[in-house]
């Protein structure tokens, strides 16, 4: 049986269905996503989610998986999200391909990054398989990749002096931001737009937060005071994202990354706000199951089969793009594409189900 | 068509959409340079332009002047230039680094002792309104003199409402004038199929409305494009929209260098622009 709908497979559906909206640009409910709100978006709680997740690997503190089969479960892990990802893009590539030769409209060739791998195939081949080339909303599983790649060192220093773990992680952050590292791509000039170096983070963040010891348990305890401090970092990062409250970005001092908003670095003020959202949200799970009952069953079911979900989601909008170009959107379109996605993100999350049911 | 025919077309009309003087004037020309107030040396003026793109005899037209890459010449002889929009491997023939390197190799042959130093920051099929949004940052991390932003095609193909449109791109001409950035606009593309296409007219018309507003310095690619479609029609060619697209591409990078090197020529007080091929 799978397991039963909890917060944090709900919380990583919702992730999974946002991202899905926010990756359909111009369709009507992309406004209604908590991006229009805050600072951090999707992208964030589902990364953050990931590193949460990693718990279940490396088991209990009591309990401990022995260290040889957490290496093989995250290389195992790797070449997953690794293939999955190759696998998605080709069926991006091909689907915009398709949809500029019967549209008979190059420009489609363009979308999310694609160029390259139409007027430059060589270079652009490799660099898709080496990940230095990424589509337009197929980044984050490369993202995904390498923090799993990270994974090891993270556990490692994790499993000897648990309490380096997020020191480390700050500091790799911290001299990310100082001097502007970042990896480049290649063959298009330019740098990855998940910074690894910076988002890796939100994976630590959410690893140590998920113990139930140390700093996780430090939060736990003082939750409440947490949430009082949280809810004006909440209402400050409301009012930057409707208002513009955020000083001119070239007045800010150095080092500028430490004070400029920017998803690709992952810039303090983003993790603060992210970090206060979720201390402010983490009481509402109780009540959503309570009052609206079918929802938490429906993302929780489409979160603990996150993989698969996100990557039909992923080829799903891009579907959705392709038709809102032919059909030119509009309210009742939308409507249509939105509740279908969400069908077949359900089908999909459930064939998923029966399939770990049967290996059972 | 001749594919050099094609191209000498296009670059008929990109010159004088571009509103560069010097793509209409002949190479010879020595046009009057405002920096340093020195005249400039008629041989760094004007970048050459490869035999098959190269179109005599064009009307004369106005420079939009580029007083902050002109002022960082004159500094110091290094011009900065963030390029956002499209990306540089899009094209026929991109070679290494792109039709940015072109640009950059050609604006350093026209001035002698120029530096030109271009931060490729280009997504292909941004929205207008990512694109706004990142370069705010990059502004502040890189301190151009210069943006060069292609811009308007892929908020039509995805239906980006007209006013979000124009709304976001005057906005963002502001901000970088108000911290001494130049801008140039690369016009959206030709696509016979989106020539009636209403969203895609009214984000062209809204692009001009902008550019004749905030008077910037645009690449008109489209009625290049239009040209070469126009000429096919009449029989003396066949191209396809994937031809004509990377046409499209392919002479850019040298008009680019020319239109900037006119701006950097003209004078500080706009003239009323000439745009001959306004629709």
């Amino acid at each position: 049986m799978a397991r039963k709908a909890n917060a944090v497979d709900f919380w990583r559906g919702f992730a999974l269905v946002t991202i899905f909206i926010n990756h359909v640009p111009g369709i009507f409910y992309e406004q209604f996503t908590h991006r229009n709100i805050s600072l951090s978006d999707s992208a964030d709680l589902f990364v953050f989610l990931a590193g949460w997740s990693l718990r279940l690997i490396v088991g209990r503190p009591e309990d401990p998986t022995p260290l040889g089969r957490v290496m093989f479960r995250l290389g195992n892990r790797i070449l997953t999200i690794y293939v999955a990802h190759i696998a998605i893009i080709m069926i991006a590539i091909a689907m915009l391909a398709s949809a500029a030769v019967l549209l008979d409209n190059p420009l489609l060739l363009e979308w999310h990054n694609a160029a390259a791998v139409f007027y430059d195939p060589v270079n652009a081949h490799i660099g898709l398989v080496l990940l230095t080339h990424q589509l337009g909303y197929f980044d984050i599983l490369p993202l995904y990749v390498v923090l799993m790649a990270l994974a090891p060192i993270f556990l490692l220093v994790h499993r000897f002096a648990p309490n380096w773990l997020l020191p480390v992680s700050l500091a790799l952050y911290f001299t990310t931001l100082v001097f502007r590292l970042s990896l480049p791509t290649w063959p298009t000039n330019g740098t990855w737009f998940f910074n690894p170096l910076a988002w890796q983070i939100y994976f630590v963040l959410g690893f140590t937060l998920a113990r139930e010891r140390g700093m996780g348990g430090w939060v736990r305890r003082h939750i409440f005071w947490l949430r009082l401090a949280a809810i004006p970092i909440v209402v400050y990062g409301l009012l930057v994202v409707q208002l513009h409250w955020w000083p001119d970005p070239t007045k800010v001092p150095e080092p500028k990354l430490l004070f400029l908003l920017s998803k690709t670095y992952a810039t303090p003020l983003r993790v603060i706000q992210f970090l206060a959202l979720i201390t402010v949200m983490s009481m509402a799970y109780p009540y959503i199951e309570r009052w609206i009952g079918l929802i938490p069953g429906y993302l929780s079911r489409l979160g603990r089969n996150s993989l698969y979900v996100f990557c039909v989601g992923s080829v799903l909008s891009l579907g959705c793009q392709i038709l809102r170009y032919i059909y030119k959107g509009g309210f009742l379109l939308d409507t249509a594409f939105l509740l279908a996605a969400l069908a077949i993100l359900w089908l999909t999350a459930w064939l998923a189900d029966k399939r770990e049911d049967r290996k059972k | 068509m001749r594919r050099a025919t094609r191209l000498g077309l296009a670059a008929v009309l990109i010159g004088l959409l571009a509103g560069s003087a010097s793509a209409q004037t002949p190479p010879q020309a020595k046009p009057k340079s405002q920096i340093s107030g020195q005249p400039a040396q008629p041989s760094q003026a004007v970048p050459t332009i490869s035999q098959e793109c190269r179109t005599p005899g064009l009307p004369r037209a106005h420079a939009v002047p580029l007083p902050n890459v002109a002022s960082a010449l004159k500094k110091n002889k290094v011009i900065s230039i963030i390029t956002i929009g499209a990306s540089s491997r899009a094209g026929r023939d991109v070679g290494a680094g792109g039709y940015y390197s072109v640009i950059e190799r050609m604006l350093e042959k026209s001035v002698k002792g120029l530096d030109v130093r271009i931060h490729d920051r280009g997504v292909s099929g941004e929205l207008a309104a990512d694109a706004a949004r990142r370069l705010m940052t990059e502004v502040a991390l890189i301190n151009p003199d210069l943006v060069l932003w292609q811009l308007g095609t892929h908020d039509a193909l995805q239906q980006v409402p007209v006013d979000e449109f124009k709304t976001t791109v005057g906005r963002t001409i502001d901000w970088l004038r108000e911290h001494k950035v130049d801008v140039v606009l690369v016009g959206m593309h030709y696509i016979k199929g989106l020539a009636k296409d209403a969203q895609y007219q009214a984000i062209r018309r809204a692009l001009n409305e902008i550019v004749a507003a905030k008077r910037v310095m645009r690449i008109g690619r489209y009625e290049a494009m239009r040209v070469i479609d126009h000429a096919n029609q009449a029989g003396v060619g066949e191209t396809d929209e994937f031809t004509l697209t990377e046409d499209g591409y392919s002479c850019l990078a040298e008009y680019v260098a020319r239109a900037l090197t006119s701006g950097l020529f003209a004078r500080n007080k706009p003239r009323p622009r000439v745009l001959p091929g306004k629709s």
